[in-house]
């Protein structure tokens, strides 16, 4: 089978094949989700939290980001204010995918966009935006959504068995896999996102550059402010040709 | 697997959990509300869609610099190599595979 783009896959259809065919085009971002999620199961043990609470993390947040920037604060007096500020931090883009999704949550019948809020991720984003041509995109939404949400739980479960079975190395470098993960996305983002790509250039320098000088959450807010600008100049520079 | 980690209390620990759960599902959903005030024709819709983008980029660049030279290669080829085949389970495993690899043999377990 293949995961090339989806934009070339014309879905014909109701809700129900949109969903098959988000599944379908998730395959491999589940696999980068199973990753994280193994990771996370193992990371939260070996960190002392139950299994119930570990596994609530997954289920009732759902944002790998947000899960190991509150397993970083997890100590016995938690700073609440400081896990909340961080979490906010590192969640922003999730705002930023809300906000680029809505017309897509917009569609989905009143009783159900609850569920579509609360599965933004930015595989489902990604995905989501680079369909054109399938019948029901919040059909397609979910069909990425819940097999993605499902294989976190499940995938957190099991890495809560795997604590300490990984040497130190392989540990380490499959944290960094998630880098690898994440760049999958930035280049699932240049190919098929109907967005302007200098934007996307100027950010990754903007945030190479304050790297060390901020923190990590308003660095990311200021390079995400800098791609807008850059957005915002590109597109005025496109109306006027 | 047990720890001798020091521990919150447990009301603190779930107290923290459901904090951090309302908190992230305010924040994607403050993008869809906020959507409402915004008009979106499509110069605006490909103005906001970069956006995320950004963020993902910001995210990526620094962290792949931090990396050691096997993980930068790493992201480099496997990025790369999205960008001319958009296969994405194909790059997915190769990319983990040349972490892991890269990662031992550094650490002088290969070869």
């Amino acid at each position: 089978m293949t995961t090339s783009s989806p934009i070339s896959s014309p879905v014909p259809g109701g809700a129900m094949s949109s969903f098959m065919a988000g599944a379908r085009d998730s395959i491999g971002m589940s696999f980068g989700a199973m990753l994280f999620g193994l990771l996370f199961g193992s990371a939260a043990t070996v960190a002392g939290l139950t299994m119930p609470q570990t596994v609530s993390m997954s289920a009732f947040i759902f944002a790998g980001t947000a899960q190991f920037s509150t397993l970083a604060l997890w100590q016995p007096d938690m700073p609440l204010f400081a896990v909340a500020v961080s979490v906010a931090m590192v969640t922003s883009r999730l705002t930023l995918m809300g906000l680029s999704l809505a017309p897509t949550i917009r569609s989905m019948p009143p009783w159900i966009k609850p569920a579509g809020v609360f599965v933004i991720n930015d595989a489902a984003w990604v995905l989501t935006l680079q369909a054109r041509s399938v019948s029901s995109k919040a059909g397609y939404f979910f069909g990425i959504s819940a097999p993605m949400y499902t294989l976190w739980v499940a995938a957190t479960v099991v890495g809560v068995f795997l604590a300490g079975f990984f040497d130190p190395v392989t540990a380490k470098s499959l944290a960094f896999a998630g880098i690898v993960f994440l760049s999958v996305l930035v280049g699932m983002v240049v190919r098929g996102v109907d967005a302007p790509r200098p934007p996307l250039v100027v950010a990754a320098l903007v945030g190479i550059a304050l790297d060390g000088v901020l923190a990590t959450g308003p660095a990311i807010l200021v390079a995400v402010a800098a791609g807008g600008i850059t957005a915002l100049a590109v597109e005025m520079a496109r109306d006027d040709h | 697997m047990t720890t001798d980690i020091a521990q919150p209390a447990a009301w603190l620990a779930y107290l923290t959990i459901f904090m951090a759960a309302g908190l992230v599902l305010i924040m994607r959903a403050a993008g869809v509300l906020g959507a409402h005030f915004l008009r979106t024709g499509p110069r605006t819709q490909r103005i906001v869609n970069a956006l995320p983008g950004c963020a993902l980029a910001a995210i990526v660049a620094p962290a792949a610099m931090r990396g050691t030279p096997t993980d930068i290669f790493a992201v480099v080829v496997t990025f790369s190599l999205y960008l001319w085949t958009g296969r994405t389970i194909f790059c997915m495993i190769l990319g983990v595979s040349l972490c892991l690899l890269g990662a031992h043999w550094q650490a002088g377990n290969l070869f």
